[in-house]
Order: C-alpha cells, then structure tokens, then sequence
C-alpha cells in the first residue's frame, strides 16, 4: 500500500454504498428525481457530478428495487417520483446491518491501542 | 448573461451528452437525456428567485459534471449492454501502476470507473477482487434479481483479535459467581449483552446455560458434599435417635427422612441411607455434575471461538443483495 492510495479507496466505498444511501433517502416517503440529486450533491464528497446519479436511479429501477411514477408539477414537466420497492427496503435493512457491524468493527481497529491476549 | 446565452449553454451541454450517450443503447440515452434535461429546467425554476441567478445555469450545468462521466456512469451499471464497457472489475485489473491516486481524472470521484483506473494496490483491488467484496462493483444484474453473494468482511483472512471485553464476559460469566457470590456472574452477563461481538443466539446462550456458571456446580458440590455427610450420619440407622422417633411417630412403618429424600421402607433398608440404590444416587450426582460443569465450559469456549471470528462472518449473515 503505497500512502495516497486511501483516496481511491474511499472514492470506491463512495460508490459502493450510494445506492444504498439513495434508498435510505426514500425510505421515509417518496421523493422525486431532482430532489434526490439535490439532496446527494449537498453532501460532501458524495458525488463529483449529480448527473451520475440519474444512471444509478435507473439501475435501481431496473433492479426492481425502487418504484416510479410520474406525477404532473404545477412548475414544469412531469416529475419522475421513487419509492422503495419491497426489494428494495429489504436490500436496505440488510446493508444498514452489515454496514454498522463494518463499521464498528473498523473503528474499533483504529481506535483500539492495546494488544489483547488473544 | 441572457437568456438566449442560458439557452445556448444548455443545448451545448445537451449535444454533448447526446454524443457521448451515442455509446448506449438508444432507449437508455433518450432516457437519460430526458432525465438531464428536466433536471435542468427543475433547477431553473427552482432558482429563477434566487439573487444572483444570472449564472445559474452554468451552475447547473456545471454540477451535473461533465457529459462523459454520466454515460460513463450508464455504461457501468448496464455492462451488459454498452460495447467493450465489462463489469467495472475489468478496469480494476488494470495492474497497479505507481501513479499516486491524484492521477486519476476525477479525483475523489464517485463515477465508477474513472477512479479504478489506478486501482493503485492491495487494499482497495482486494477489496474489489474478493468475490463477497463487490460493493464497489456495479455490475448489472439479471432481470428480477440481485447478486445474493454475502457483503464480505475486512478484505483480508487476518483473524481478528477477540476484545478484552469479550474476554472479561468469559471470566465473569465462568467464575465471577465463585469470587463474589452471584453478582459476579451477574456482570458478565451485563458484558456478554453489551459486547457488539455476537449475536443474539450466543448471547442468550451465554446467559442460560448455565446461570451462575461455574457457581452452580461448585453449589451442587457443596450441597452433595453436605448431603452425603448427612446420609453417613444416619447410616447406622438402627441406633438413630432419628430413626427411633420415626418409627415411634409412624408406627410400624419406618419412614427414614434423609435430607430431602424421602423413603418408605423397614429399618433394614436403610443402611443405605436412602430409598434409592447408591449406584443410581451416584450416576445421577455424576452427570448432573457433568452437565453443570460442562455446561459453562462449553458455554465460555464457544462465547470465545465466535468472538474470534470475523465480525461480519460472510458465511453466517444472509445474502446482502448488491443491487450495485
């Protein structure tokens, strides 16, 4: 591991856990295409460009795991609005589980300052 | 900055992502481009009050990030379907060159293949190349489905340490009831629920067999020991004053009352001691012994073999679908 390298490392956790992050943003109610996008760019070093984010909506609509529909908007064209697929809410849980135990596990490694027997 | 200039941005912008989405398959440009563009004008009206809108578009059109990144995007969640783009693991394999990470195109980018592009070692390809660790990967899936392979643990095999808290709950759970009496088992089963490191099934494990832990036998020997030294003390049952009284009480059945066991019978009987043949008495006391001595131990070493495992045991855990 060559130091600098952690960048690339986190850049390719970013991608990784942001369609799960896209489906905890809908789990509480349905939300439509560019408030999604607004709502992932304004979180630091989510994404470089939002209009990344409209590929991954379409993956996880083909995938089954989030539902559209259209609905009309009194301010412009129709907007596209998602929700969570049944799949789709089961695909979240199950990260959110095996991202905490991920999670603690790595920041008990990091923290951690004494060597135990075992 | 006019509106005809806003406009022209936009259609530049626009032709732009028309021509790298030429690379798709003709459905999913159409889409994406629809999707853009409504972006586009969502945006424009959402900031049309906004002071200072005048470069607002080119705002706009500047966080949507550049036309070729987002076909790029497309391409690796559709793989299957965009010529010469295979799953993003094909880039990852490009061998890890010495350039530093801030030689890719994007730094910091989260469009998945340009920051594969130098995979740049171990940690991170690993993290890719391990079969359970596709996170990063964004390969499409087969219709109606998802990958059902297990979210993999740390990238590598290194077993991890167990935590002095875990080992703390074994101690506290095995003998903290023979140092100070009950509480002290009572603490390690406040440590085993706290501990992060096993799950519900072990803990609940750790809590019933045995309460007290080793405690309860030390109990059971205890009150074997006692038990025992009673029935010697009325062995001799015909000069029992014990016994005598029984029998005058009962009449003619003698009924010898051995310290909770019970047994009817004439006086010859009793010079075991009890109503129960000594062989069954013993074999009982030996595998009660065994079992309340056994139990914990068993308890303790399993407690500690799975806080030894990974935390994330891939195997265990039901299949995480990676809709990635």
């Amino acid at each position: 591991m060559v130091a600098g390298e952690a960048g690339n490392l986190v850049a390719q956790m970013r991608r990784g856990v942001l369609p799960y992050c896209v489906l905890a943003m809908l789990r509480e109610k349905e939300r439509y295409g560019f408030e999604l996008v607004q709502a992932l760019g304004a979180i630091d070093g989510m994404v470089t460009g939002e209009g990344t984010i409209y590929p991954l909506l379409a993956r996880l609509r083909r995938q089954g795991l989030v539902e559209t529909s259209w609905r009309e908007s009194a301010t412009g064209p129709p907007r596209r609005y998602y929700r969570l697929a049944v799949a789709g809410r089961d695909a979240l849980s199950e990260f959110t589980a095996s991202w905490r135990r991920l999670r603690d596990s790595v920041d008990d490694l990091l923290a951690s300052s004494g060597e135990s027997p075992f | 900055m006019s509106a005809y200039d806003d406009d022209q941005l936009i259609a530049d912008y626009v032709r732009r992502l028309e021509t790298a989405g030429s690379a798709l398959p003709p459905d999913r440009a159409a889409e994406l481009v629809e999707e853009i563009t409504a972006h586009i004008a969502e945006a424009r009206s959402a900031g049309a009050d906004q002071v200072g809108s005048r470069s607002s578009v080119r705002n706009i059109i500047e966080r949507l990030g550049d036309p070729t990144d987002i076909v790029q995007a497309a391409m690796d969640a559709a793989p299957n379907d965009a010529p010469g783009s295979a799953t993003p693991a094909t880039a990852d394999r490009t061998p890890g060159s010495a350039t530093p990470a801030t030689a890719d195109r994007t730094p910091g980018s989260a469009t998945p293949a340009t920051a594969d592009r130098t995979p740049g070692g171990a940690t991170p390809a690993t993290a890719d190349r391990t079969p359970a660790g596709s996170i990063p990967a964004i390969a499409d899936n087969p219709p109606g489905g998802w990958n059902g392979r297990p979210v993999g643990g740390m990238p590598d095999g290194a077993a991890p340490r167990v935590g002095a808290l875990e080992i703390c709950a074994v101690i506290f759970l095995l003998i903290g009831g023979l140092i100070v009496p009950f509480i002290g088992w009572v603490v390690g089963v406040i440590l085993l629920w706290v501990s992060p490191r096993w799950r519900r099934a072990d803990k609940w494990l750790g809590t019933l067999v045995w309460p007290g832990g080793l405690l309860a036998p030390a109990i059971l020997i205890a009150v074997g020991g006692f038990a025992s030294v009673m029935v010697s003390s009325v062995q001799s049952c015909s000069s029992s004053p014990i016994i005598q009284r029984a029998s005058q009480r009962s009449g003619g059945t003698v009924t010898v009352i051995n310290h909770g066991r019970q047994a009817a019978g004439d006086a010859a009987s009793c010079s075991s001691g009890a109503g129960w043949p000594s062989w069954l008495v013993i074999s009982l006391a030996v595998v009660l012994m065994a079992a309340a001595i056994g139990g914990p131990i068993f308890t303790a070493v399993r407690l500690l073999r799975r806080a030894r495992q990974a935390p994330v045991s891939a195997s265990a855990e039901p299949p995480v679908p990676i809709p990635a």
